[in-house]
């Protein structure tokens, strides 16, 4: 079994200087697992279990927020912000072990409220399709771009293109993966749905209709009002399925899946 | 109806969400407005400019009702906006020109004069070309500006045959104040993006063709794949030049102008050029058609995209690195 250390330098996190398993390994931001919303239930992370995943084909993800400083409430407020991040990248990992695709590297960056020239507050999907063409992170993980919020209520999360781009001079090289200011659970789906967007998942369902069975409006691709009407809620409906996962990840593999350490 | 990926709250009856709006805590205030959006409620028509005024309101909070007041048409949206471009948040301000953009009149023209932010002066432009008022003209860009096609690496965009719009009830959402010609639009693809091009009545109504006042000329959608529906991807505007044709420009709803092109008018019909300008993430473009002045209709005679042949001037920028918390 290979090291921690040694899987972390194939995933190309620095390990030079002091390393944080749950901060650089996990990429968790408060370097702690977070909480889940649920009050019964504990998320836990295994280490054996990443290592492992990271064996296998993987992706990385950089989650760049967006106007984080501009979030009213001091920062209590903003550790909450933080939290919801990490349960994203918790859950989203979570979910995409189903189908043997591991989330490897994920790094944070962030763009202030000023440098997003009002970005930070998405007015339209035109707005998100313009932060996501006007800013990149030059690596080979799927920038996936965190809002202070969404003030047009036709979306909660954008993929401006099935599949995204992995070219990063493109305009369809990230995602609008969501706003901070959603509650925890359905922050996380919707950042793990958007993602599946941009490895190629298109919804499971067409236009105004959900799916006619209870699988698959609790498939991770039905829309969360699919996922509230006739599934099991948006905690529950985050399945995935062996056809959308070979979508992903085979003949050919989306271009942000990297082979296993 | 849009289509979004959006949180239905089926257990929270309306008088629920409308106490939670007014009394909530900041998150459940901005979720509980949107779920009422989101239902199309006529329970929270009445409040939008209440909120949008209200200076003690969180800031997502005001610029969600300013959003919505920008969807649709009317004289009291109008007004609520106009008064909201006083507001001291930047936020606010924006927002609320933006919708002012979308749907304001003359007065809105008016109030933006004597506004200053983000979004202002592309929302005075937008309602000048839409109401031929010949005022805060595009200016023409540079040719170094404009981006080179790569002939090696083009794509020739994939024309479709004409096909039902979009329903009218989506159309007004996404144009409340742009009417759009019955006939004489184009469909295409490029790659994974499918793309509508709308005439304007305005367009189809001229008597000369696209060179008698500025207009806007034409709409192109693009079909959103979460959510499902069709969204404005640019506006195409045109006013008339000295030499008897026009210039035209393609502007993203943000205000970015992405497409720049030239309309020389013919005996009867017009020819159009565009090409693209170097934005971030903005392809190589040259688009060719003809407009047929009799029926209002463009037709295409060539496009094509690539990535740009040189080095881009303008590549997207880096985000800042974030540390994690200690």
């Amino acid at each position: 079994m290979a090291s921690v250390k040694a899987t972390m330098q194939c995933l190309g996190i620095d390990t030079g200087g002091s390393v944080s398993v749950l901060g650089d390994f996990f990429g968790f931001i408060r370097k702690r697992v977070p909480t889940d919303p649920v009050s019964t239930a504990t998320a836990q992370v295994s280490v054996l279990g990443q290592i492992r995943a990271c064996q296998g084909q993987h992706i990385h993800v950089n989650v760049i927020r967006v106007g984080f400083d501009a979030i009213s409430g001091g920062s209590t407020a903003l550790d909450a912000a933080f939290e919801k991040l990490d349960y994203a990248i918790f859950r989203t990992r979570t979910i995409y072990q189903q189908i043997n695709l591991g989330v490897g590297r994920v790094l944070h960056w962030f763009i202030t409220a000023a440098e997003a020239n009002g970005a930070d507050d998405l007015g339209s999907e035109g707005e998100c399709d313009d932060l996501i063409a006007d800013w990149s992170v030059q690596n080979d993980g799927v920038d996936a771009f965190v809002v202070r919020n969404i003030s047009d209520t036709d979306f909660v999360g954008r993929a401006s293109a099935i599949p995204g781009e992995c070219d990063k001079d493109a305009k369809d090289d990230g995602l609008c993966a969501g706003e901070i200011g959603r509650a925890a659970e359905g922050f996380a789906r919707t950042f793990a749905h958007e993602l599946g967007h941009h490895l190629g998942l298109s919804h499971n369902h067409g236009g105004a209709n959900c799916p006619g069975t209870t699988a698959g409006c609790n498939n991770l691709m039905a829309q969360t009002r699919c996922a509230t009407s006739c599934g099991g809620g948006i905690r529950t409906a985050v399945l995935l399925t062996a056809s959308q996962g070979s979508t992903i990840l085979t003949a050919p593999a989306h271009c942000a899946v990297q082979s296993g350490c | 109806m849009s289509l979004s990926d959006v949180e239905t709250r089926p257990e929270l009856d309306e008088d629920t969400l409308v106490d939670q709006v007014d009394r909530g805590d900041p998150q459940e205030r901005g979720e509980a407005l949107k779920e009422l959006l989101r239902r199309e409620s006529s329970r929270v028509r009445p409040f939008l400019g209440r909120i949008v005024a209200d200076r003690t309101a969180p800031s997502g909070l005001r610029t969600t009702a300013a959003v919505a007041l920008g969807k649709e048409a009317t004289p009291e949206n109008e007004r609520a906006l106009i008064t909201a471009l006083a507001a001291d948040d930047p936020a606010v301000v924006a927002a609320a020109a933006r919708g002012l953009g979308r749907i304001g009149g003359p007065e809105a023209f008016g109030a933006l004069t004597r506004t200053t932010g983000r979004g202002v002066d592309f929302a005075q432009t937008l309602i000048s070309y839409r109401l031929g008022l010949g005022s805060r003209r595009l200016a023409e860009p540079e040719a170094a500006a404009l981006l080179d096609l790569d002939p090696r690496r083009a794509i020739t965009f994939r024309f479709e045959p004409p096909a039902d719009r979009p329903a009218d009830a989506a159309l007004r959402r996404e144009l409340p104040a742009i009417p759009v010609a019955e006939t004489g639009s184009v469909r295409f693809r490029c790659r994974n993006e499918h793309l509508w091009i709308l005439v304007s009545g305005d367009a189809a109504r001229a008597p000369r063709g696209l060179t008698e006042r500025d207009l806007v000329t034409a709409v192109v959608l693009k079909e959103s794949t979460c959510p499902d529906g069709w969204q404005v991807y640019e506006y195409i505007v045109a006013h008339p030049r000295k030499d008897g044709g026009a210039a035209m420009f393609g502007v993203r709803p943000t205000g970015r102008l992405v497409h720049f092109g030239l309309l020389a008018q013919t005996d009867v019909n017009a020819d159009i050029r565009l090409q693209a300008l170097d934005a971030p993430g903005v392809m190589a473009l040259e688009f060719t058609a003809e407009y047929i002045a009799a029926d209002g209709s463009l037709v295409p005679r060539s496009a094509q995209g690539s990535p740009p042949s040189g080095r881009r001037r303008n590549p997207p920028a880096s985000p800042a690195r974030a540390p994690t918390q200690d």
